[in-house]
């Protein structure tokens, strides 16, 4: 008899015990904050903005090149020689991506670059050059003596775990470049 | 008589547990009410901070890199648009110890710090040239534009300014004008004006350098 009283206790024991863990987990949790301070893991966005800066400093680099080495109306050769440029940072870009876990497609876009030499091409009162040439996403231009690079147009698409990310850019010979269509993933 | 003892026993045994229990879950409640963080709070915090902070934001060139006249422009109706979960309590935004917007009047709350970079544009620096003597002048790197005038003296007709050998002005009729040009802000940019021999007259260029900062911005939020 006394023995089963004993068990009582201890039975009551244990099931108080029981009640105060679902306590303790709760408390344990408390602390956390972890999605506040984690840094945003937006792969997709970011590959496009270093994909867009990266493209920028090439197309700055080149728009040197290719006014140093060509003389008036030279405008496929003054194209060939931004293509190598820009092409050769397309790939160096979609590698990048690759390495980051998404693939990256990046693209010279034709007709938007005709669309934009036709609007847009650099014109003024101190600026008496020649008309835009559009020619395989590459925009050029006669300016007194040398053939110009006034901008490259190209199609960066990213996709990723999360979604696909797709943006023209226009980007200009040192004045970076403009945004002329963007799909949020 | 033995099992009267054993009740007694049990009635202890049970009085005593359950005022284990009592003491043991009040002093769990107690430590609950002490362990408020103000998630709210944090989080409001660490939301806005995101939000000044992030690539897209209005405030920004790039990610962490604070455009220092667009900083000067944010006011509390901006901010409150840009972190709506900001706008729970009093808010104060900083930059190192200077403060950028507030309001209300947070005393505790919670604070975030970001490191951050603030870009911002020095007092506009003014070359001039002659062109009898020299037709070059030589801009730093890190500035994307600059105002060139040309001033030709008599006789002497001004084609094209070139800047790194790129043609950025250009009339066949001649120059007299002020004009913005776009440089290239990775490599320091020669500015060339194409003058003959005897080529009289000024050029002015003017442009403003760019200052970069490293500040550590700190938004407080008390709910």
């Amino acid at each position: 008899m006394s023995r089963r009283r004993g068990q009582l206790v201890l039975l009551a024991a244990a099931v108080v015990v029981t009640a105060l863990v679902p306590m303790l987990l709760a408390y344990a949790q408390l602390g956390y904050v972890g999605d506040a301070a984690a840094p945003s893991d937006d792969r997709v966005g970011t590959t496009l903005v270093d994909g867009k800066r990266a493209l920028e400093r090439t197309v700055a680099e080149a728009t040197g090149a290719v006014s140093n080495g060509t003389a008036a109306d030279q405008h496929r050769k003054a194209a060939d020689l931004a293509v190598t440029w820009v092409d050769a940072t397309a790939a160096a870009v979609e590698s990048t991506g690759t390495a980051q876990g998404v693939t990256v497609d990046v693209a010279r876009n034709a007709s938007a670059a005709r669309r934009w030499a036709r609007v847009r091409c650099p014109r003024g009162p101190d600026r008496a050059f020649g008309a835009c040439v559009a020619n395989g996403g590459v925009i050029t231009q006669t300016r007194a003596d040398t053939t110009a690079l006034v901008a490259v147009a190209v199609d960066v698409s990213v996709r990723g775990p999360d979604g696909t990310a797709r943006a023209t850019f226009v980007v200009r010979g040192v004045r970076g470049a403009v945004s002329v269509g963007r799909t949020e993933p | 008589m033995r099992g009267q003892t054993n009740l007694f026993a049990l009635v202890v045994a049970l009085v005593l547990l359950t005022g284990a229990t009592v003491v043991g879950v009040s002093l769990a409640d107690a430590a609950l009410a002490g362990a408020d963080r103000e998630p709210i709070e944090r989080h409001a915090a660490a939301a806005t901070a995101d939000r000044l902070t992030a690539a897209d934001s209005p405030v920004t060139t790039r990610a962490n890199v604070l455009n220092a006249s667009r900083v000067a422009a944010l006011n509390a109706s901006r901010l409150r648009e840009l972190a709506p979960t900001a706008g729970a309590g009093d808010v104060r935004v900083a930059l190192d110890d200077r403060t950028v917007v507030e309001w209300g009047a947070p005393g505790g709350g919670w604070t975030v710090r970001r490191s951050v970079v603030v870009r911002s544009r020095a007092e506009p620096r003014l070359i001039r040239a002659n062109l009898s003597r020299r037709s070059t002048v030589t801009v730093p790197g890190g500035v994307d534009r600059a105002t060139v005038t040309l001033d030709p003296g008599p006789n002497t007709t001004l084609r094209s300014v070139r800047a790194n050998d790129r043609v950025v002005l250009h009339d066949g009729s001649g120059l007299n004008t002020t004009a913005t040009v776009h440089l290239d802000r990775y490599e320091p940019t020669t500015l060339r004006v194409d003058a003959g021999a005897n080529a009289t007259g000024r050029v002015a260029v003017t442009y403003r350098p760019r200052i970069v900062d490293d500040r550590v911005l700190t938004v407080t939020v008390d709910a």
